[in-house]
């Protein structure tokens, strides 16, 4: 094998939860091969300099504004509640194309009344609730 | 949710990004992305992973749009020079010294390193995890840790040489 492998044995034996040992021969290179033995030492230091560092402190501010953005936001109930909106909002055009179908077989008064005033909401709820439901 | 990630995204782009005010913009901006892509997620990860993709992508994006004229992130060429100086290695260090500049150099590092190192040392996946998060093999993760761990040890030895902290 090549130094490169065992460098490469090294390596890969730094990340291993429960490390094992070195191969008989693996071991026996790294320990008389000058180069390899110093890479060996050198990715050991700074793997433990890795596993050492002190872990990083949280800044107040950080969790007060994520848990504003996560209040406004996230979370699989207000998820559903938007869902359930988008669905409510999408179902407006359908609703006047079946009135308007209505209309078309028995035109009335009463029915163009109905029409109008359920196009008028209908309108009015896709303009106000489209923009919050894709915020 | 975002009471769960958020101090655990910080810890992580704070070790990529190697700024606090940098690391706090980017845990905002993922939260806002993850808020807007929700509705999309399928369930074909964890929610971690997906949550930690997001952050390793805005991270990286941040990196790009902040900090591209200050990183010159190392080469394979200088890995010689650190398997050629030993002296060093037996040298006495200040602890606290070496930490402070091994966590500015994992910011130093190219993204996709400082994220490898950064989700294995500090978040604790493991390769499987982070090949998920990545969208990577395993065996690239392997590689890319590997490489992480070299660069390290060349940014490092440039630090002590200049007297950097
Ligand atoms: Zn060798």
């Amino acid at each position: 094998m090549k130094c490169e492998e065992y460098r490469r044995i090294c390596n890969r034996r730094l990340d291993e939860r429960n490390r094992s040992p070195l191969a008989a021969e693996a071991e026996l290179h790294v320990r008389d091969c000058p180069r390899c033995n110093a890479y060996a030492r050198a990715m050991f230091q700074i793997d433990a300099g890795l596993r050492s560092l002190p872990e990083v402190q949280v800044p107040e501010e950080v969790l007060a504004s994520a848990l504003s953005e996560g209040g406004r936001c996230v979370g699989p109930g207000r998820e559903l509640l938007n869902r359930v909106g988008r669905g409510v909002a999408a179902g407006f055009p359908p609703a006047i194309a079946w009135s308007l179908g209505g209309l078309l077989h028995s035109p009335s008064d009463t029915a163009m009344q109905f029409l109008l005033v359920s196009a008028a909401v209908a309108l009015f709820a896709l303009t106000a609730l489209r923009p919050r439901l894709s915020a | 949710m975002a009471k769960e990630f958020a101090p655990r995204l910080y810890r992580h782009a704070y070790r990529s990004l190697g700024d606090s005010h940098l690391a706090a913009e980017a845990v905002q901006e993922t939260l806002v992305r993850v808020h807007r892509s929700l509705p999309d997620f399928r369930g074909e990860c964890a929610l971690g992973t997906w949550i930690y993709r997001i952050a390793v992508n805005t991270i990286t994006s941040y990196r790009r749009r902040r900090h591209n004229h200050s990183i010159s992130f190392v080469g394979t060429g200088d890995i010689q020079y650190i398997i050629d100086e030993e002296g060093d290695l037996e040298e006495a260090f200040d602890r606290k010294l070496e930490c402070e500049r091994l966590a500015r150099c994992i910011a130093k590092l190219s993204p996709r390193e400082s994220a490898a190192i950064t989700l294995f040392y500090m978040d604790g996946y493991g390769y499987k995890e982070i090949a998920s998060i990545l969208e990577t093999s395993v065996d690239c993760v392997g590689l890319l840790l590997h490489r992480g761990r070299e660069h390290l040890r060349v940014l490092l030895a440039g630090t002590r040489e200049r007297g950097e902290i």
